[in-house]
Parts: structure tokens; sequence; C-alpha cells
């Protein structure tokens, strides 16, 4: 008998002996959907993500967005990007000097990845109420783009602005859904932190110590 | 019987009080033997109130210490005693949240029998019953003092009686409210605990003292004497904190004008040399 | 049966039970931190309306995976296996670090990064891997710490809670070489630099699983540092450990525990880090090694079951008083606190932990916090009436003896007053013994103890029932004497 059957086994056996058959529960309503419109979340999105030390800036346009990227690039000191392979990530690293921008490959090794100064990520769904970022990440190196470098600029678009967690969950439970998907879906809420010592609260432990978030539109 | 409306934090539906019902007093045996001055002024309390009361002698116990030591098949037997004596009783006060919420709460878990639980439903602590029920809030006590209130945390977390002693207190004249500092944390009393785990009990106690005494208060009421035997014990224990004095909320519901400074004597509780006793 | 050692020498508390005079011997530090995390949380959760509506729901939802364990577990494997990982089952502690070294073999591993999992801490993996060569290094930023100072962790969601600024400045300038500070940043800036070079060498990543979902077969893990992301995604292998209770139902259950977890466990609203694993990321091997260790023992206790609903959050230990006085080692075992007393007697066996249930005042206050509604303070004394009546240290016939007098006492007013009559006579007694022995002396060692009175209420009740007269109301309203 493999280990599994006999953990199964035991479990069925045990759930067997107790009459007790409780029923699925509906799934449970977290937060009220208020319907509030883009801009009154694109706000709330910036004083969030502003209470856990990361940044937001909305944008007019992608030129701004790119004039925003340069200022962030001028103030890090950084001559390199690590920029993922995304549409969004394409046009706003448009404007920068092909030499500076790497994109990752796929034999690429985390030691190498450890080098970037910064890099440039694509938030498929913004959360207005956390100051969240959710990063779609298909290969090894997508998910090291979000965690590796000390800076990093998440580029997003106005009308991926969700008011809360719940209200974002059906189109990415979805998408979650899927059998081919591989992977992770990261949600990001701010710079890396810790407050292992003494619970006194430090930013970029592991991860990005700056986040900015860039919303278009 | 009183119907659970809420769990967390629990709140409860209570029955009509019809005028002249008799109102049979569940004495904890603490109490009876320790501290009946607390039983003789819920008497009185009731009784002023309009309220017929008696005493069923045959009552012992409501069976909690062996409860929670885990002696189940004990406990039930002192249950079903309690619930015999109790049986024909439609309105059971105590002035113990402890051993009220042991009857309310946790007899099921005893003796599933539906009899044992619904006695158990009707017993009501002393406060709930003058302020939930007959929407009493002032006694026309008077005790200049300032007074802290110390919550049991049965009382609170099973029974969630905090509102109605608060509005007690807020009615009796000369008297200055000093709120306790974490008055939510355990004093650390938990019956058997005080004696099988000393030192963590102790430590407990005496945060909850620093906390009493960074209050400013000069009394400690409470619904549960249960608790105060041990804050007692150990405010009594260091001179500095002896002239602090630990009082069952009752007994300052029936302090008057007329009998100021008489209650101070009357609470038993003086420190230093006791003469010896005969039995 | 698993066999694992109760650890006495933090557990003082324990072994010093009956003798009751256990001192608590916590650092300040700690019973303050936990403290001020507490009233954090409490207040985050205080202002939300939904937030006992969600407990309830959180409650129904795990109550029914913990009743179709067996069918969730099932899918989730078949979901996730089908998504590119190898997924394997342990029953005990030493299957599963076996299992662990057979893929370390099998992949060549030489370093090992690890990010927080409880379950690894049952299973000592750490000893484990060491002994065939390979070096596991702790990558949360506490349980680096405390794995340097060789200690373990205290608190399941901040290990290194005991220790000062100053302490952690002098354990890396002994066991790093760096120089001393006692400034967090540049604590911080260190552990970051030593992490950094094992998170890109390392061959295999180990990780604890906070959720595996069953109906989309994906793994949830989240933190704040970003070490989870890193170890999981930096080395070619991914090994998650999963207990066999970390099972959901569906992903749409997901932002109701995201919501519970984060608030219970830090006052956040959302970890820093929240990783929804789809399977094996290509190029990356994933193995999922599902464990049992003594979990199924609680599902043939009926009335234990919600034991297992526990979701690791860490609320229950910071609102304690008795975890903060004596701090994370002295409950002997992985898991300390409220949640430790309820479960390391299932896992473990009652034989070594039946004490663990005893060491609460039942206060409550664990189980008012608990984001999933366990009713801690029942399983408490549920555990307690086990503990007494099945074999266990804590089934003293002596014991059992005096409770049985007891109830032959309580029985009867006549038995009842015999008792308390000698009850009174001792109490008067004892402060006339200069030397209190055993539990007597429990009590007045630090408190005195009451007066006794010259008269019972109940004597009282005798002469003076009949002068209590009740106001009654006034003749317009004829008072209306019910019977009993």
């Amino acid at each position: 008998m493999t280990s599994r059957d006999a953990i199964l086994g035991r479990i069925r056996t045990a759930l067997a002996a107790d009459p007790r058959r409780p029923e699925l529960p509906p799934v449970a309503q977290v937060w009220p959907h208020t319907g509030c419109g883009v801009d009154q979340m694109a706000q709330r999105f910036l004083a969030e993500i502003g209470e856990i030390f990361g940044e937001a800036y909305r944008v007019p346009s992608m030129g701004d967005a790119r004039r925003k990227l340069a200022e962030i690039m001028g103030q890090e000191g950084c001559s390199r990007l690590g920029v993922m392979d995304r549409p969004l990530c394409r046009e706003l690293t448009a404007a920068v000097a092909p030499a500076a921008i790497a994109w990752p490959q796929p034999d690429w090794t985390a030691a190498e990845m450890a080098e970037l100064p910064a890099a440039v990520i694509e938030a498929d769904c913004l959360l207005a109420d956390t100051g969240s970022a959710m990063i779609a990440c298909y290969t090894p190196q997508d998910r090291l783009l979000c965690y590796l470098p000390p800076t990093c600029v998440a580029i997003a678009t106005a009308d991926r602005l969700a008011e809360h967690l719940p209200a974002a969950w059906p189109a990415i439970a979805q998408r979650a859904a899927a059998p081919e998907l591989r992977g992770e879906f990261v949600f990001v809420t701010g710079p890396s932190r810790t407050a292992d010592i003494e619970k006194v609260l430090i930013l970029g432990v592991h991860g990005p110590k700056r986040l900015v978030v860039l919303v278009v539109g | 019987m009183i119907k659970l409306k809420q769990h967390s934090p629990p709140q409860w539906e209570y029955p009509t009080y019809k005028p002249g019902e008799t109102v049979a007093l569940f004495i904890p045996c603490y109490i009876d033997q320790f501290y009946p001055q607390i039983a003789e002024a819920t008497a009185r309390i009731l009784t002023e109130q309009g309220v017929p009361v008696v005493f069923p002698e045959q009552q012992t116990c409501c069976g909690q210490p062996a409860f929670n030591s885990g002696y189940w098949d004990e406990a039930r037997k002192v249950v079903r005693h309690f619930c015999e004596v109790f049986r024909d009783y439609r309105w059971i006060v105590s002035p113990s949240g402890s051993c009220t919420a042991m009857c309310r709460v946790f007899f099921e878990h005893v003796d599933a029998d539906p009899g044992v639980v619904a006695v158990g439903r009707r017993v009501i602590e002393l406060s709930e019953f003058l302020v939930e029920v007959l929407g009493v809030t002032d006694l026309g006590a008077y005790f200049p003092y300032k007074v802290a209130l110390h919550n049991g945390c049965h009382t609170r977390r099973e029974l969630g009686v905090v509102e109605p002693p608060l509005k007690l207190l807020e009615k009796i004249r000369g008297m200055t409210f000093c709120e306790l500092p974490n008055a939510e944390e355990c004093c650390g009393f938990g019956g058997t605990f005080s004696v099988k785990m000393p030192g963590t009990s102790l430590a407990m106690g005496r945060t909850k003292v620093e906390n009493i005494v960074s209050s400013g208060a000069e009394v400690v009421a409470s619904l549960d004497i249960s608790c105060l035997m041990h804050i007692g014990g150990i405010l009594r224990r260091n001179p500095a904190t002896r002239h602090i004095r630990t009082l069952h909320l009752a007994e300052l519901l029936v302090a008057r004008e007329e009998t100021a400074g008489t209650t101070a004597a009357r609470t038993g509780q003086e420190p230093g040399q006791r003469p010896p006793q005969t039995p | 049966m698993p066999t694992h050692d109760l650890n006495l020498e933090g557990a003082a508390f324990l072994k010093d039970l009956n003798a009751g005079l256990y001192e608590p011997a916590a650092t300040r530090s700690l019973g303050e931190s936990a403290e001020r995390s507490s009233k954090h949380t409490r207040s985050i959760t205080d202002a939300i309306p939904y937030w006992q509506q969600w407990r309830e729901a959180a409650n129904g939802i795990k109550s029914y995976a913990i009743a179709h364990l067996d069918k969730l577990l099932t899918q989730f494997e078949s979901g996730i296996t089908a998504r590119g990982a190898e997924v394997l089952y342990a029953e005990n502690a030493a299957e599963a670090n076996q299992l662990v070294l057979d893929i370390a073999r099998k992949h060549q591993v030489k370093t090992v990064v690890k990010s927080k999992s409880m379950v690894s801490e049952e299973m000592e993996l750490n000893h484990k891997l060491a002994a065939i060569g390979v070096r596991p290094v702790e990558t949360d930023l506490g349980e680096y710490i405390v794995q340097l100072a060789e200690q373990r962790p205290v608190h399941i969601v901040t290990p290194a809670m005991h220790m000062s600024a100053a302490d952690v400045g002098h354990l890396f300038q002994q066991k790093l070489g760096e120089p001393f500070s006692a400034e967090h940043q540049n604590l911080t800036r260190i552990a970051r630099k030593h992490l950094r070079e094992d998170f890109v060498r390392a061959e295999m990543g180990i990780s604890g699983v906070n959720f595996g979902i069953a109906d989309t077969g994906s793994l949830v893990i989240v933190e704040n540092e970003g070490n989870a992301g890193l170890s999981t995604s930096a080395p070619e292998v991914h090994v998650a450990l999963m207990g066999i209770e970390k099972v959901i139902p569906r992903i749409a259950d997901l932002p109701l525990f995201l919501n519970l977890l984060a608030r219970s466990g830090t006052g956040q609203k959302l970890t820093t880090y929240t990783h929804l694993i789809h399977g094996a990321t290509p190029g990356r091997k994933l193995y999922v090694i599902i464990l049992d260790n003594g979990r199924s023992n609680v599902l043939k206790d009926p009335a234990a079951r919600m034991a297992l609903f526990c979701i690791r959050c860490g609320a229950c230990l910071n609102a304690c008083p008795v975890y903060r006085r004596t701090g994370g080692w002295a409950y002997g075992w992985v898991y300390p606190g409220p949640i430790g007393s309820i479960l390391t007697p299932h896992l473990i066996g009652l034989e070594q932990a039946a004490a663990l249930p005893f060491a609460s005042s039942l206060c409550g206050a664990c189980g008012e916090v608990c984001p999933v509604k366990i009713d801690i303070p029942h399983q408490l004394v549920h555990l307690r009436s086990r503990a007494v009546s099945e074999p266990s240290p804590m089934n003293k016939p002596l014991e059992r003896l005096t409770w049985r007098l007891w109830a032959f006492a309580m029985g009867g007013p006549w038995r009842y007053r015999l008792t308390m009559w000698g009850v009174r006579l001792g109490v008067r007694l004892v402060p006339w013994i200069a030397w209190h022995p055993g539990k007597l002396g429990a009590w007045t060692r630090g408190r005195e103890l009451p007066e006794v009175p010259r008269t019972s209420f109940r004597r009282w009740w005798r002469n003076h029932r009949d002068h209590l007269q009740p106001k009654l109301p006034a003749p317009e309203q004829p008072a209306e004497r019910a019977s009993p």
C-alpha cells in the first residue's frame, strides 16, 4: 500500500464514522461592490500605495509615462533595465536606448538577472483598496524580474483598475482556471518589507526597495 | 428560555419578566461560604425592585470546576443535581458571571439532555437581569469612591455581558469611574489554573494589579468575585496596594448615603493579623 | 504513530505542571511585541463591519473542506499534476524527509533556500539535509537569524521576536564576519547581501503552502519579504511542503481567506507578495509533498475536527496572556500558543503532550480573534477531558478520586455543608501553618487567602427570608403572583 493510499484511506475511514455532512457554502461576498468610477479608484489606489511606501503616478499619456521612467532611471542611476516582453512594457521603453534594455532570455540565470538595477513589468490588474498590482508571470524570468532588481516599475492603463480583490476576482479566477496556464499571478502590494528585528519596519529586504506603478489614462 | 441571538460577540434575547414572578437565587458555593454579603445584597436588590426571591436550599454547585478540569462525568452528576433543584423556576438569577456562563453556555457540553440544557438557559447574571430584563439602571446607590470595573473573561467572552455593569455604575452617585487599561486581559485566576500554574497566574495577576494602580482606583468592582479573590489576594499581600479594596458590584449597588463608611467596614477583607476562629 | 521528541528543554512550565511552581520566563520584549501586534490587529478588525461574517463564512468553508478532505486532496492532486507538478504523499516526517533527500540527490543539490514552512520544522528537515551534505539556508529574515543563532523560532510569524537589534548585530558579527551594527537598516542590508548569493546559487528552493486550491490545482503562498518568491523561482527545483489540511475547495474562496489571513497575521490588508502559482513554471521542476504527520488523528476525534481549520496566522499567540509570558519555546514543539496546545496533542499524542491543554486560564482571547472561528477554549477543555481519562501523564487516579468525592459532596445539601465546614476550617487554619506544602503553597506564595466570614449565606437566608418583603406595585396595578 502506498503512502497515498494509506493517508487517503485513513481520512476516508475517519470521515465515514462521522455522520455530519456540511454543505459547501456559497462563495462569500467579501466587500460590497460600489461601482465607483475610474477617477475615484485611481485616487484611492494612489493613496493606498503611498500608505505602504510604494509610489504611483497617474499620467495622461504614454509619453508622460516615458518621461517618468527616464526620471526614475536618472534618480537611481540605472544604466540597464530588465524589461518584460509585454505590449505596454514595449511602449513604455520605446524611448530607452536599446543597449540599455535587457529582454530576459529563457536561458538567463538568476545570477545574471541579479545584476539588473531595475525592472519594468506589466500589471494586468490594479486593486484600488490595497494599492496592489497583479503581475502575470509565465516564465521564471518574468517571476525573477518582480523580485530581484532593487527598483521595480510596473506599467498599467487606468482601465485595469478594480475596486478591490473580489471585484477583480471573477476575471482573474477564470484565467487561473485555464489548465494550460503556467507560472504565477503575483499580487504585489508595495515594496518588499520586514519587521523581523524588533518589529521595526524595513523596506527592500529581499525584493525591490522601490516600487513605482505608472497608471496611464 | 434565553435565546442566543448572535455568537460573536454573544448577544441574547431575553424573555419578558412578568411583575411578581418569583426569582430563584443561584448562589455559587464560594459566595455562600466566603462572601455571603454579596448574596445578601443580591437578595435585597431584587426585593427592592419588587421581585420576590427564593433561595432553593438544596442547591450546591454548577459543576464548573470539574468541567474545566476535564472531569466531565463528575461534572454531569453535579449539573444534574443543579437541574433537579432549579427545574421549576422560570427565572434563576446569580451574582456570578462565570457560573452563569457555565449554566447557559456549557451545560450542553456536559449533558445533551434537553431538560438539562433548558434549565441552564434560564440562568441569568444579576446585572443582565437588572438592565436587560427589568430595564433598571438607577438603584439609588451612593458610593463616593474611585471605582474601576474588572470584567471576568467568561462574563465578557461567553456571556457578552459588558454594558450592563457599566450602565449600573454610571448611575451610582458620588462615584468616580476609573478606566482600567488593558481591561480585556485575563487576570490570571482561571479557577484551578491559579494553583496548577501559580507562577504564570501570579504574573498575570500582578500585571492586572499594575493596571489597577495606574487607573487610580480605590475600589475594584466586578461581577465575578472569583477573579477578585485572586486579584484581591495579590493586592493585600503588598503593603503598597493593600488599601485598594475589591467588591462585588452588588455591594456597591446597596451602598447608601446613610450607610456610607460602614460599607467599607463590611467588606470583610481586612489585611494583617487575623485571630484564630473556632469553626 | 509518528515518533517525535517533545523537546522539554524550553518546556519547563510543562515539566513543572505537577509541582505547579513554574515562573514565567519570556523576555519582556516578546510579550510586549505580541501585545502590540494583537492590539493593532484588533483595532483594524473592529473597524471592519463584515469581520464576523467573514469569520463565519471561512469556518463554513473549512468545515466543508475538512469533511471532504479526501475528495479535495485528490482533486487538487490531479489538477496540479496536469499542470506539470509531481505530487508525493508522506505519512510522517521520516517519509517526507526521505522524499526531499531523494529529490536533492536526484538533482545534485548542494544548497537549498528555504522560505517559511512550519511543516519543515515538524520534519526537522534542516538537520536531515545537512546530514547528507546539503546546505539549507533559511531566507525569511527572522528564520535566518534564529538559524544562525542555532535556536528555535519563538513565534510562527515573527521567529526572532525575542532578540534585540543588538543581539542580531552581535550574531552577524560572530557568524558572518560583519562589523557590529545595531541599526535595523544596516542589519537588513547585511542579510540581503548574504542571502542574495544563496538565492542565485541554490539548486533547490523549499517552501510551505498557505492554501492548496482544489478546483484549479494551484498553490498559494503569502509573504512580505520576497524571499518565497525568490526561493521558488530562482532555483531549478521547487519543493512545496503542504499539510493535508491546507486544501480549500474553490479558487473563488481565496479573496475571503486572503482578507482574513493578512489582517489576523500581520494587521495588513494584503501581504506584500501573494503568489498564486499555477503548477510548474516552464524550465523549472515543481514537487508537492503532501504530509499527514498525525493530522488524520484529529479526524478520528469528531469533536476536535475544527483544530484542522487553522490557517497559521498567529493571532491566537499574540492574544494569549500565557504565551506572552512563557514564550515560544515553552510549548515544547513546533506550534506554540493556543493552537499548539490544541494541535500538538493530536499530532504527537497525548502520552507526550497532555500537559499543554492545561496551560491556560481559559480566558477565551484566542477564540475571539481566530479568523476561522476555531472554538479554541472548548478544544482545550475537550482535550483535558481526554487527557484525564485516556493514557496520559495527566491521567491521575488520585486526582480522579478527589473529583469523585467532590462530585459526591456537591450531590446534596448536607454533604455540601459538611464539606464546606471542612474547607472553612482549613482556610482558617492555613495562616497558622508556617510552611505551606504543595498546592496550598501555590496560592499563598503570592496571595492572601480570603477571610472566613462568621456565617454563610444559607444561614442568613434562613434567618432573614421572612423579613424580605418585595416592594409590591401600587394598588392600582394589582400584582400577579405567577406560580413558579
